[in-house]
């Protein structure tokens, strides 16, 4: 059999079934759509289920608003982030259509390797690349040794990580991902156009990638089968959040964290009947603030999970702050005196 | 060609009808597992309900469609938490993967996101490469380098498969 018949027999088996059909349109008529031309509304009795479902919807929404709020690093209400806050519609519009651009993009580039990395520069319409308009893929690499995941930040020379592994769990994994500034000036392969408007450039990694960690992520577990998560980002000037989101009734307040600038402890929804806190949702976030000098713009700005490098102006060594945020998550096992114990084992 | 438009109302159901197995499988090849191949299902075709698009003829209605359950796959996908997970990990095991083992669709999963809507769309559908472009917006030889590509994997995957 041929290379055609077999991808149609393969595509055949995954036909959905009559009941999965059903149930995903039961799913779609069942919830009221904005845009009320499908005719599928005018019956009568969608109509009356639309109707009760509206009202639902609308009690949910109000609801949804409650369950959750953001707040600064003093337990202060603030508002909602806003992402196109105070900018004119001209540049609103100029955002939308590098953020619609990237996203695409984001498609036209390869998996990267740990030895080489593709960046897709913007091409204007006359012709000439536009080097300051670049996205690339992060670089992802796991470690199963905490050691080795000790060493990799090590290098990085800017994130900070917990002294051991939390006493009586075990690394399940940890994940760490670079991303390169576009001043790096790393070794060009080969490029291709890859649209009217892409050009494609395949780069070799430096050396000095290894000080470029901008994320990381470890999964711990204990004997009870009960989970540790923690997150480290490095932030650029210019993108770094100030509005933490509290879910529910969870509680939150400020607490001190020797080695950090800022730290906010959230415990679970409290209105629990056994008025205790949910040790599920119990986590610690915090943020550390390093002044480095370097030659390169080590941030990044993030559009809609897609990281978008940015140049600053000028060479040389420059004096910048990096800001990097940890979140840890116990997701139970763990007083909170342990989780704070955890938080203030960071160096 | 049908008409799509009745007085200017979308009918959602004969649009469901005609295209929900398409969309399905556009789905599930990007995302694996049944559970998110409903929900990007159901997103898809109520994004098409707000949107409520003029469709020309049902070339342009399944193109359509099929460009929007690519995108919000891809978003979905996007999602740190999905991105960073492992290929075997998101894979098809228990009950919620494809109902019975091919090394074809195996080798399908595994191609690169950016091959399959392609993919399916000349091979299941039998679009020319040319159609295939204009949908996607994309220069027609990107479209065949893709699909090549695509190609070259399976061929190279299923010949690996028979000789282990």
């Amino acid at each position: 059999m041929n290379i055609h018949d077999r991808v149609v027999q393969s595509f055949n088996k995954l036909t959905p079934d009559e009941a999965t059909k059903a149930r995903i349109y039961e799913r779609l008529v069942e919830q009221p759509s904005s845009h009320p031309q499908t005719t599928a509304c005018y019956s009568r009795r969608r109509l009356g289920v639309a109707l009760a479902i509206t009202i639902l919807f609308c009690a949910t929404v109000f609801a949804a608003t409650q369950l959750h709020k953001y707040v600064n690093w003093q337990r202060e209400p603030v508002p909602e982030p806003n992402l196109y806050g105070g900018l004119s519609e001209k540049d609103v519009s100029v955002r939308e259509q590098n953020r619609s651009w990237a996203l695409l993009v984001g498609d036209l580039i390869p998996d990267n390797t740990h030895s080489e990395y593709w960046v897709a520069y913007r091409v204007s319409p006359d012709g000439t690349v536009d080097e300051k308009f670049a996205v690339v893929k992060t670089i992802n690499r796991r470690f199963d040794s905490y050691a080795a995941f000790q060493a990799a930040i090590s290098a990085e020379g800017v994130l900070l990580m917990p002294e051991n592994v939390p006493e009586g769990f075990t690394l399940e994994k940890a994940e760490v991902s670079y991303t390169l500034p576009h001043s790096l000036a790393p070794v060009l392969l080969d490029e291709q156009k890859a649209a009217d408007d892409v050009l494609l450039r395949r780069y070799a990694l430096p050396p000095e990638k290894d000080r470029f960690l901008t994320m990381y992520r470890l999964f711990f577990v204990n004997q009870q089968n009960k989970r540790l998560f923690m997150t480290c980002e490095l932030h650029n000037r210019s993108s770094i959040p100030n509005n933490l989101r509290i879910e529910g009734n969870s509680t939150a307040r400020s607490v001190i964290i020797d080695g950090m600038d800022k730290a906010l402890l959230m415990a679970g929804d409290a209105s629990q009947p056994s008025g205790e806190a949910n040790p599920a949702t119990m986590s610690v976030i915090m943020r550390h603030k390093a002044v480095l000098s370097t030659a390169h713009d080590q941030g990044t700005r993030r559009w809609d999970y897609i990281d978008v490098l940015t140049d600053i102006p000028g060479a040389g060594p420059l004096l910048v702050h990096l800001y990097s945020d940890y979140h840890i998550i116990s997701y139970g096992g763990l007083s909170q005196d342990d989780l704070l114990n955890i938080a203030g084992s960071f160096h | 060609m049908a008409q799509q438009n009745l007085d200017n109302q979308l009918d959602i159901e004969a649009i469901y009808a005609r295209n929900v197995d398409m969309v399905y499988r556009v789905c599930f090849s990007f995302l694996k597992n049944k559970a998110d191949t409903e929900d990007a299902v159901h997103d898809t075709f109520m994004r098409c309900m707000r949107a409520a698009p003029r469709f020309a003829n049902e070339a342009h209605e399944k193109g359509w469609l099929v460009v929007t359950a690519g995108n919000l796959c891809r978003n979905r996908l996007r999602h740190w938490w999905r991105k960073n997970t492992p290929l075997d990990e998101t894979a098809f095991s228990g009950n919620d993967g494809p109902p019975t083992h091919d090394d074809t669709l195996d080798a399908i999963l595994a191609l690169p996101d950016r091959y399959k809507v392609s993919l399916y769309l000349h091979y299941y559908e039998g679009w020319p490469a040319g159609d295939i472009a204009a949908l996607l917006r994309r220069p027609a030889s990107t479209v065949r380098n893709h699909l090549s590509e695509a190609r070259r994997l399976l061929k190279e995957r299923l010949t690996d498969d028979e000789h282990t």
